[in-house]
């Protein structure tokens, strides 16, 4: 007679490699954003499976796996890596503002990204001005912009409200959108927005 | 600025998430259209959404990975889960069984643990820490061992039994004072006193009055044991010899509490 217990338990194992096998690559590319170094990508990536595989009862039928694996793949990464790491300081909201709103005043800026459906910007500045970011803003920007979670499923892995998620994000993009334009003007796709005047 | 209330403001960053309901989103879209300042922000957003998106690719999957991970998987054993409910009811059922069995198990074997020391005297598989025949010497042997209440080593020289000596024991998971006699023909007579009362006695008693005292009498083939109480502490006698005689001996030297 079969044992009802090893039963569910194979059938449970099958759903998790049907579930979370295929999103392990997405977990990678989140873990090495996070850590920024590809062997402690591949660690937090096993230990974050390992762990949704020891816990995977815990996950809620219907809801978004990949967001779950975030969940505790940022969980692991806080615990591991960001201990001691204290948050940089950035600038305030209003100096963003501020700035924000000063270079899209800047005819050229409106020009870069009015004129062309594709952005100006290399991937490889992208990519520094992501990395440069304060890290809760670069996590609320990996999480939402490239995990592809709502605000809400991001809320939950970052354990904070959704108004936090949102207004984060609301920053990150207008202090990568600041960035990316000082790149282009010291690159010398654009001119000074004091040239303009 | 675009916060005014003739600009969408945090609206801008709603609409591009598709956060807006359909209504809201309508009105956005009017509004962008009459709108340079609130246009050019959200082409801003959306482009630096794009860049990000595009910049930061999915990359593949280190080599190995994969196969690694499900190595781990194999090493951890099964996932962790709710139990069906008919096992885990079956489970609560059988720890309930096991803990009601335990519960009336302790008291029943106070007095199986008594016979089972006797034996185990009697053929000499323990040993005695202190071997005297001075009743003082032992009650200060088990107050260094540190026996809590005051233990009372009858002197039985006048009804045949002299002292051999004692050990710390346990009954029934407290610590009990065993001292040991010997009389005629090599006869064994123990004496136990532990923490305890009554109420840790099994059923199936003979019960005995003497002196205001109850004595709760067990036999086991040829062997008796006599409890009674005396305040806080069950004291026990218990030997292979006359049953009367012994429950004669425990009438003589219980005190009342």
């Amino acid at each position: 007679m079969t044992d009802p217990s090893a039963s569910d338990a194979e059938d449970r194992r099958a759903e998790f490699e049907r579930e979370a096998i295929p999103l392990m690559r997405d977990a990678y590319n989140l873990a090495l954003r996070l850590t920024r170094q590809p062997e402690n990508a591949r660690d937090l990536v096993q230990e974050t499976y390992l762990r949704a595989y020891r816990t995977f009862a815990n996950f809620r039928h219907g809801t978004n796996c990949r967001a779950w694996l975030f969940t505790i793949l940022y969980s692991v990464f806080v615990n591991r890596y960001r201990k001691e790491r204290r948050e940089p300081k950035s600038l305030s909201v209003e100096e963003l503002e501020e700035r924000f709103h000063r270079t899209l005043e800047s005819k050229s800026a409106a020009d870069l990204v009015s004129t062309s459906d594709a952005p100006a910007w290399s991937d490889p500045d992208v990519e520094r001005a992501v990395s440069d970011l304060p890290p809760k803003l670069r996590t609320t920007v990996l999480m939402v912009d490239v995990g592809e979670l709502t605000y809400e499923e991001a809320a939950t892995a970052l354990g904070c409200p959704v108004g936090t998620v949102r207004s984060r994000l609301s920053r990150a993009r207008k202090a990568l959108f600041v960035t990316l334009e000082e790149y282009a003007r010291r690159a010398g796709y654009l001119r000074n927005a004091s040239e303009e005047k | 600025m675009t916060t005014g209330p003739e600009h969408l403001g945090d609206e801008l960053q709603d609409l591009l998430d598709a956060r807006l309901d359909a209504s809201s989103r309508a009105k956005a879209e009017r509004h962008l259209q009459v709108c340079e300042v609130c246009r050019l922000e959200w082409r801003s957003l959306a482009a630096i959404r794009q860049a990000v998106r595009s910049a930061l690719a999915p990359e593949e999957l280190p080599a190995g990975l994969a196969e690694e991970t499900a190595e781990q998987f194999e090493r951890s054993g099964r996932i962790r889960g709710p139990l069906p409910m008919k096992t885990a009811a079956a489970i609560a059922a059988g720890l309930a069984a096991i803990v009601l069995f335990l519960w009336i198990g302790r008291f029943r074997d106070v007095a199986a643990v008594v016979d089972r020391d006797y034996e185990a005297v009697r053929e000499e598989k323990v040993p005695l820490e202190m071997r005297t025949p001075d009743p003082q010497a032992l009650e200060r042997f088990f107050a260094d061992r540190g026996i809590r209440f005051r233990t009372r080593v009858f002197d039985l020289g006048m009804m045949g039994y002299r002292l051999v000596g004692g050990r710390v024991d346990v009954v029934a998971g407290r610590p009990s004072a065993l001292f040991v006699y010997r009389g005629e023909q090599n006869k064994i007579l123990v004496c136990q006193m532990f923490e305890g009362s009554a109420r840790d006695l099994p059923r199936g008693a003979e019960m005995r009055r003497h002196g205001g005292i109850s004595f709760f009498v067990y036999r086991r083939d040829a062997r008796t044991l006599v409890f009674w109480p005396e305040g806080e502490v069950l004291c026990v006698l218990t030997s292979d010899g006359d049953a009367e005689e012994l429950i004669a001996l425990a009438f003589v030297k219980a005190v009342p509490a």
